[in-house]
């Protein structure tokens, strides 16, 4: 010990002005085997996957998981929920009243903002890699995947961020210090253009979902493609201005464009049958099968105990510890007005998958809902593995970012904005009603019908307006398309006199509406109305349940129920009668941390 | 040789032991010298003397005392019976005892040749600490140029707490000691002179022992000798890096040679929260008729779910006869009982002395469940290896245990929860509720999750943290030459952390991330570091002169690793502890493996003291550290200071002056750098993590990310602090009369700060290095001896100090913001704390509360709107407070700059947290074996930003909650006819104005209903005065009589009881204002969600054998 030491001792004296100058300069630059600099995960195939994977991280964050893909997304014609009630954030949303001190929005804003963040980062990093250049042919590929996916993301971000905060600053760097981070507000349509143009640049480098290691979980050249015309939709579409006033680009129709040979390039590039099981599309999300070439182009894959499908988006599911199953419970915000559910075709199949008439109640039984038709393209009782008695949130069921009839509809919009209703474009749309419908009525509901709808163009549009809501029902995509067409007040209004009309027909006998409907659990366990579209008197025989229906719009103490006529209230009498104002507040932290920069002037906040 | 020994003059000091560390080496000499000279006086001598050295009070022998011969170098110490011989020149020869905390004394010889003596403890210096650790070495207290405040274990001994640093609580001028709250075992902040520094880690530099910690919360208050605080760069410099914020230097006791001795010390506390310092809310009744009115405003909705849980309007009056629970009394409630147990046992020879010290604490904490234990073992040995080399080692092993997930940010519980969760339940009392059953109704979910008793969520949301850590140092010293010493140490520590977090089904945690079932986490971190430091230093005495150099290096590193495992999905009926010894028994949600980044530093110091005449000294020091924490450009800092200090008593003009017994002048200019950021703040880096990984597969995918959360800059370097300081050290009356008073100024430049950044970058922080500030302040602390005989002694002591905080320079900007986060986003506006260029840190910004909206406020009611019209030239408070829905009885801001809209413009400085002094004093007595002692600690002239008294008076984020019983019907502004004479139908809501205003008559606070669901706003109405004075401790001891007890083998037997927070003088409303929940040093004096400090009871025994 002592020998030791001393040992020592004797070391350090020598040791201690020699030894220094050459060992100081690794003593003072220590590094941990924890952390990583860009170069080295930028460096090969295997980190950079890991480093393009940061971008999609953000989506299993609540500001995607049950905010901006589903709850924000409301009021619209098809979906709505009653933010009257509360002045909790969520409430605020759909009241379209938030404050800048709203978390939702502020975890969308810092979230959207972060992915943009590791966006950036994995675009220089790519670049600067050298890899895009390399002379492994499928390095240089993966390398112009990864910067299509990073690119891509991006741009969905920034398609969000403009949608719900119209101008806002532009990040395009990667964060790096020294740089000016007071950024002033960058107009809305100027950022769209650069995105899109990003995207059209990179989209060849990219690879199709059946060349990729996760398919439609991760982002494809589809996916891409069907960006381009989305966003150039947006970019092509109307927007609320600051003064409150709906208006769109004199340049509108070179987006048009855009979207037509961008939407029509995927079909002829890659171009698939719709599967014809409308209901197998969403039951896939759940059953987790993501079959590429297929209907859906890119969902957001949530790990097993993770996500928010089946929780607060889906058919209601009681749950619970004194339940009967082991499902676990679930329900969902969005509503869907009884006007959609009566809009739709009596042959048209799209209805019962995505108007969820039903709930799960503790014995596992289904029976019939009254508190409002659900999102019935998902529920947690699809589950193979039921998640457990208490389970709540965390289904792992995937959520539909884009799906290919979106495409064909795309392409027949820009198709009849820019040449009128061809007959391509009359063909996209016919593609897509013939899924819905069964063979034997395609006569009338495909050929007639489109042919009809083929009249004119502006009764294109109307028939494309119609089928997005009947093909897209509960996506949670309705209050885009409302604000890029420039029609989202009139829509909404159309659904509130819809309501109450049907509430003043419901006693009114020369009307053929359900006023009541007769329901039961068939031999096949399937639950099923008799009479979705009729009034009938009485039900053929008693298997057959009665339930309130239309009737049940209006009470004996009022007229039509509180939700007819308040929940879209603001959306038709807001700050300017008339026009939605969609736009929300900046949220108050970044306000705040701007130094002046930014404000939320304008829009009357 | 000769002139050291000659120059060894001991003036009995009080016990300071410490005093054997500094001269151990000389004494052990001069023992060997003796030795020697004395076996050879042998030959010459005359006479011959012997005798026993006992001391008086016990006649217990004392082993180690020191007689030197008068005029002589001839000197012998006292063996382990007392025993001693020597040979002196003559009969004339005078012999001086002296002994360690007892009075010198001379006795001449005569003829005798046995001389036998009792020396006399010596109370009056008994807290006079004369060594200093000032840094690589020690320096008398009389000689030290630099300011210093110092508390000895003999103070100490008198305060029965666990931890040292608490003791030190308003004792040291110029130290300002804060726990940010009462938790147990919660951390407490120590602030020199105001902490120049704005990192989030403003704590000052420990070394204990010589040797630098990174904590002093695991060393025992028994084991302590003396803590010594280096407030001046002249003393601080000389430790650099991390020495701006001040040093806090701990000595702790040395084995003494010749006596074994052991001691025990024992106490037993019982704590509970004051009930003066409870909040009262409001009864059932009361509660009920709140949440009705409520309700009844919100509208129809909101009354019909009110409804449904409660009761109609009718049947309210039954909760009149229902008893509510007391969540305070539930959660804090009850007296909490804390054990503490010391036992030391020390001695040896004068080539080995060993002290081994075990303490072990068990604290309850006033919450439900939580706790604190804490086992430390202190082991010091002291080894000649020959006369030129000495060994010095210490081990100390602490192991600590703490229960309790407490209630500040991190935990699911907060105060809230104790104050404002509802006191029934309505009917749902009456109802067999299943609490893991979610229903299909939102709102009735969210009443069932909520109906979530705090005490049983306080069980659920369970947290076990173990903390070994083993401290081993070793130092040789070699004696190269005379007055030439070579000296290395080395230091290592290893830190093993497990932290045990359960979250059961009823937490949020469980319900948002982990199915509704329990869930574990465990988190291992293991931290180790080592230092090595070389010193050379050189004293020389001259005929007038004395030099005293240094010159060393220091290589210091630390780093660590992490080990974290989280599982999920356990069985419903799992225990904690069940749990995490099994967790296999779940599914494994995410395990992850960290290794830090290392911080390295490598450094070269030096120090220059000359003193001339033992009048004038001059100190020089200088410092060279480079850090490995920032970019090579910037990793060096050179740090040096200068001080100057003149013994006046010394000089001719005082010398005369017979009241005059000691006053130093002393003066000091030097600086100090920090460099405590992140050890990869400079440098962009990613990690990998799983945490909310994209699923593809099915499985969360891993994923690189920034490593930190706050972006990067290479560009940081390191922040330095200049500081002044002019200081008089005096005593007068034969020093009766000591203290100290100093006048400082200490400016810190490129602060290193993490300052907020738009989020657009990803980021909402980013380190910089960001304008400065600057600390001036004066220090005042007497100690007085007011009356001494043999058997009584009353001494006291006072201390006072004024530190000004104000900001020199911004970047660039002349104003900024900073924030307390309390409430978010919530707040209006998020901004409310102001710094100002000029303007002092600490003010609290926000609007300015002007009463409420009266009805003649309003020109009408707008019956089919339901809706108020405010008259011309009344501005509405609406947007701010979040509810433009206005009434008569909300809240009223003032419009200050009288544009017509009250916004985030009408905001000004409302209040100020920094005190414009504070400090404490105390009265110490002994008559015969009776002890008394008694301490207050103050603050005068700060304000607290009282969030409670926002949150707990309106119903922000609560649903269904309870308020302050100043809220009740009585106090507010109401709207309910409560008999139905207004409107003709009882518990209708009245809306004329004119009845508003009847109803409404002698009200003295707005409606609870003025805040929207989310609506935070500061207003000057709660900021408080946050003036106290508190006494602190009230101490009675006996100490049974020597001669009765040393029939037993005990030398000393003390019985002692202790009252600590005995008594708060203040006019702040919550529950204490001497608080500081947020670590930010630019926001301080936020008292938000804070553990009440207990009021406690201590019963305990001092023995030593």
């Amino acid at each position: 010990m002592l020998r030791k030491i001393l040992k020592k001792h004797a070391l350090i004296l020598s040791a201690t002005a020699l030894v220094f100058s050459s060992c100081t300069e690794d003593f003072l630059e220590p590094d941990s085997l924890s952390t990583f600099d860009k170069g080295y995960i930028f460096s090969n195939v295997d980190d950079a996957r890991n480093a393009v994977n940061a971008i999609y991280s953000h989506f299993n964050q609540d500001a995607f998981r049950s905010r901006l893909s589903n709850n924000m997304t409301g009021n619209t014609d098809i979906e709505h929920s009653s933010g009257w009630t509360s002045n909790g954030d969520r409430y605020q949303i759909w009241n379209l009243e938030a404050l800048p001190s709203n978390r939702d929005l502020d975890i969308v804003w810092t979230y959207g903002y972060r992915a943009i963040r590791d966006a950036n980062i994995a675009i220089e990093g790519i670049k600067g890699s050298g890899n895009l250049e390399s002379n492994d042919a499928a390095v240089a590929a993966t390398f112009r995947h990864y910067l299509g996916e990073a690119h891509t993301l991006r741009a969905y971000w920034y398609s969000m961020l403009t949608f719900y905060f119209g101008d806002v600053p532009y990040v395009t760097d990667a964060p790096v210090a020294g740089a000016n981070f007071l950024l002033p507000k960058t107009d809305r349509n100027e950022i769209l253009t650069h995105e899109i143009q990003a995207l059209i640049d990179v989209e060849e480098g990219m690879k199709w979902a059946d060349q990729t290691s996760y398919g439609i979980e991760q982002v494809n050249r589809e996916y891409t493609l069907g960006m381009i015309s989305r966003l150039s939709l947006q970019r092509g579409g109307y927007y609320l201005t600051p003064e409150l006033d709906m208006t769109r680009d004199a340049d509108y129709l070179d987006y048009y464009q855009i979207a037509r040979d961008y939407s029509a390039k995927l079909i002829a590039l890659k171009d698939r049958a719709l599967p014809s099981d409308f209901k197998q599309i969403f039951l896939n999300q759940a059953k987790f099968i993501a079959p590429v070439n297929d209907e859906i182009l890119f969902e957001i894959a949530f790990p097993i105990g993770s996500g928010d499908v089946g929780w607060n988006i889906g058919i209601d599911v009681e749950g619970g510890n004194d339940a009967l199953h082991d499902y676990g419970s679930g329900n969902n915000y969005m509503k869907m007005p009884m006007t959609y559910y009566l809009s739709f075709d009596s042959d048209d199949k799209r209805r019962q998958v995505t108007c969820g008439l039903y709930k799960i109640n503790k014995q596992f039984e289904k029976e019939y809902i009254s508190r409002g038709i659900s999102q019935a393209k998902w529920s947690r009782h699809y589950l193979d593995n039921p998640p457990g008695k208490s389970t709540a949130k965390g289904t792992g069921i995937n959520w539909p970012m884009m799906r290919y009839a979106d495409v064909l509809l795309m392409f027949a919009e820009a198709e009849n904005e820019l040449n009128g209703p061809t007959a391509d474009a009359q063909n996209a749309l016919k593609r897509v009603r013939q899924r819905a419908f069964p063979e034997s009525t395609w006569g009338t509901d495909v050929e007639a019908y489109v042919s009809n709808a083929a009249a004119s163009k502006a009764d294109f549009f109307n028939a494309i307006v119609d089928e997005r809501a009947w093909e897209f029902g509960g996506e949670m995509i309705r209050k885009y398309e409302l604000i890029r067409w420039g029609i989202y007040s009139e829509k909404v209004q159309e659904t509130v006199e819809g309501l109450k009309l049907l509430a003043d027909r419901a006693d009114n006998t020369a009307f053929d509406i359900p006023d009541y409907i007769y329901w039961k659990i068939d031999e096949s366990g399937e639950f099923v109305v008799y009479n979705p579209d009729s009034r009938v008197s009485a039900a053929p025989d008693d298997t057959w349940t009665r339930q309130s229906f239309v009737a049940s719009l209006k009470d004996d103490v009022k007229v039509y129920d509180d939700f007819i006529t308040k929940d879209w209230n603001n959306y038709i009498n807001g700050p300017k009668a008339g026009v939605v104002r969609y736009i929300f507040p900046i949220p108050s932290s970044a306000i705040d941390a701007s130094q002046g920069t930014l404000a939320n002037d304008g829009y009357q906040f | 040789m000769k002139n050291f020994l000659l120059n060894y003059k001991l003036v009995s000091m009080g016990t300071a032991v410490k005093r054997v560390l500094f001269f151990g080496q000389s004494k052990t000499k001069m023992f060997l010298y003796a030795f020697v000279l004395g076996g050879l006086q042998l030959v010459f001598s005359q006479t011959q003397v012997s005798g026993t050295v006992t001391e008086q009070a016990s006649g217990i022998p004392l082993g180690g005392v020191n007689i030197v011969e008068k005029g002589t170098q001839n000197g012998v110490v006292t063996d382990f019976d007392g025993n001693y011989a020597i040979s002196v020149q003559s009969s004339n020869s005078v012999l001086v005892f002296t002994y360690l905390g007892y009075k010198v004394q001379e006795v001449k010889v005569g003829s005798r040749d046995q001389i036998n003596v009792t020396l006399v403890e010596d109370l009056n210096q008994l807290d006079e600490v004369i060594l200093v650790d000032y840094g690589y070495g020690k320096v008398k207290r009389e000689n030290m140029t630099g300011s210093v405040a110092s508390i000895s274990n003999v103070e100490l001994a008198k305060i029965p707490v666990s931890s040292a640093a608490e003791a030190l609580s308003g004792r040291l001028p110029g130290v300002n000691i804060t726990t940010s709250d009462g938790e147990p075992g919660a951390e407490i902040q120590i602030r020199v002179r105001g902490g120049g520094s704005i990192t989030q880690d403003n704590s000052p530099l420990y070394v204990v022992d010589g040797f630098i910690v990174s904590s002093i919360s695991d060393i025992p208050p028994a084991d302590i000798l003396s803590i010594d605080v280096l407030k001046d760069a002249a003393a601080t410099a000389v430790y650099g890096a991390q020495a701006s914020n001040g040093v806090v230097v701990i000595s702790t006791k040395s084995p003494k040679e010749g006596k074994i001795s052991v001691n025990y010390n024992n106490f037993y506390q019982f704590n509970q929260l004051p009930m003066d310092r409870r909040y009262n809310v409001l009864d059932p009744y009361e509660y009920v008729m709140a949440n009705y009115e409520y309700a009844l405003i919100q509208g129809e909705t909101s009354l019909r779910s009110f409804e449904r849980y409660f009761g109609v309007y009718d049947d309210l009056e039954l909760y009149k006869y229902k008893n509510g629970t007391d969540w305070q009394e539930k959660l804090f409630g009850g007296s909490r009982v804390s054990a503490y147990n010391n036992i030391n046992i020390s001695g040896g020879t004068d080539m080995t002395k060993i002290r081994l010290s075990i303490s072990d604490n068990d604290d309850e904490g006033l919450l439900q469940g939580s706790g604190y234990k804490r086992t430390a073992v202190n082991f010091k040995l002291n080894q000649k290896i020959s006369d030129k080399l000495t060994f010095d080692a210490q081990t100390r092993i602490t192991s600590t245990i703490r229960d309790g997930a407490g209630t500040s940010s991190s935990s699911q519980l907060k105060i809230k929860d104790a104050v404002q969760t509802r006191p029934i339940n309505g009917i749902a009392d009456e109802l067999d509720i299943n609490l893991n059953s979610v229903s299909s109704d939102d709102d009735f979910q969210m009443f069932l999750r909520s109906l979530i008793t705090p005490d049983e969520l306080v069980k659920q949301d369970w947290r076990k943290r173990t903390d070994d850590d083993y401290v081993i140092n070793a130092s040789l010293t070699w004696e190269l030459a005379e007055g030439l010493n070579l000296k290395s140490s080395y230091t290592t520590s290893k830190q093993f952390r497990e932290d045990l977090r359960f979250y059961g089904p009823l937490t949020s945690e469980s319900f948002n991330n982990g199915g509704s079932m329990p869930l574990g986490q465990k988190t291992n971190s293991e931290s180790n570091s080592y230092r090595l430091i070389n010193t050379l230093s050189y004293k020389k005495e001259f005929d007038n002169s004395k030099v005293d150099l240094l010159f060393g290096n220091e290589i210091s590193s630390s780093t660590g690793k992490n080990y974290f495992i989280r599982a999920e999905e356990f069985r419903m009926s799992i225990t904690p502890e069940e749990l995490f010894a099994n967790m296999a028994f779940g599914t494994i949600d995410r395990a992850y493996t960290t290794n830090y980044t290392p911080s390295n530093r490598l450094s070269y110091f030096g120090r220059a003291d000359y003193q001339l005449n033992n009048t004038y000294m001059i100190t020089g020091t200088f410092r060279a550290d480079q850090s490995s924490r920032f970019s090579k450009e910037n990793r060096l800092g050179i740090f040096p200071a200068v001080a100057l200090g003149v013994k006046l008593d010394e000089l001719e003009l005082f010398k005369n002056m017979d009241n005059v017994d000691q006053l130093k002048l002393r003066l000091s200019y030097g600086s100090t750098g920090n460099d405590r950021i992140d050890a990869t703040a400079t440098q962009f880096l990613f990690s990998a993590s799983t945490l909310r990984g994209i699923g593809f597969n099915n499985y969360e995918n891993v994923y690189y990310s920034p490593s930190s959360s706050s972006l990067y800059n290479p560009n940081l370097k390191w922040e330095t602090t200049l500081s002044k300081n002019f200081g008089l050290d005096f005593g007068f009356f034969q020093n009766k009369l000591r203290g100290s008073f100093d006048v400082y100024q200490n400016k810190t430049k490129d602060l290193l700060l993490m300052s907020a950044i738009p989020n657009n970058t990803g980021f909402s922080t980013q380190w910089n290095n960001v304008g400065s500030t600057q600390n001036k302040g004066v220090e005042l602390g007497i100690n007085s001896t007011l009356y001494q005989s043999n058997d009584a002694n009353v001494s006291m002591s006072f201390n006072i100090g004024r530190n000004d905080f104000t900001i020199v320079e911004l970047d660039g900007t002349n104003q900024r913001f900073e924030r307390s986060n309390w409430a978010s986003t919530d707040l209006n506006n998020i901004n409310d704390y102001y710094l100002q260029v000029g303007g002092k840190v600490g003010d609290i910004y926000g609007y300015v509360t002007d009463g409420y909206y009266s009805t003649s406020d309003f020109a009408s009611y707008n019956e089919a709107e339901g809706s108020y019209v405010l008259a011309e030239g009344v501005v509405s408070s609406g947007a701010v407070v979040g509810n433009q829905n206005i009434r008569p009885g909300f809240m009223k801001l003032k419009d200050l700059n009288e544009d017509g809209v009250i916004n985030a413009d009408d905001r000004q400085v409302i209040g100020n947290a920094i005190p414009d002094f504070q400090g404490g004093f105390g009265l110490n007595a002994n008559f015969k074996n009776f002890d008394f002692s008694v301490f207050f600690n103050y603050q005068y002239g700060n304000d607290v930003y009282n969030t409670g008294k926002i949150q707990f008076n309106q119903f922000r984020r609560v649903r269904y909650g309870n308020l302050l019983s100043g809220m009740s019907m009585d106090n507010r502004f109401t709207y309910v006819d409560v008999d139905g004479s207004y409107t003709g139908v009882a518990g209708s809501l009245v809306t004329n104005l004119d009845d508003l205003a009847a109803m409404n008559a002698d009200k003295n606070i707005w409606s609870h209903a003025s805040h929207g669901i989310a609506g935070a706003v500061v207003h000057s109405w709660a900021i408080e005065d946050g003036s106290f004075i508190r006494l602190n401790n009230l101490t009675f001891g006996y100490s049974l009589p020597k001669n009765l007890v040393s029939k037993f083998g005990i030398s000393n037997f003390r019985l002692f009881a202790t009252g600590r927070n005995l008594k708060l003088w203040t006019k702040y409303s919550g529950y204490d204002p001497e608080v500081s929940s947020n670590r930010n040093p630019l926001t301080p004096g936020i008292d938000y969600s804070s553990y009440p400090r207990s009021r406690s009871y201590t019963f305990g025994l001092n023995l030593t054998f």
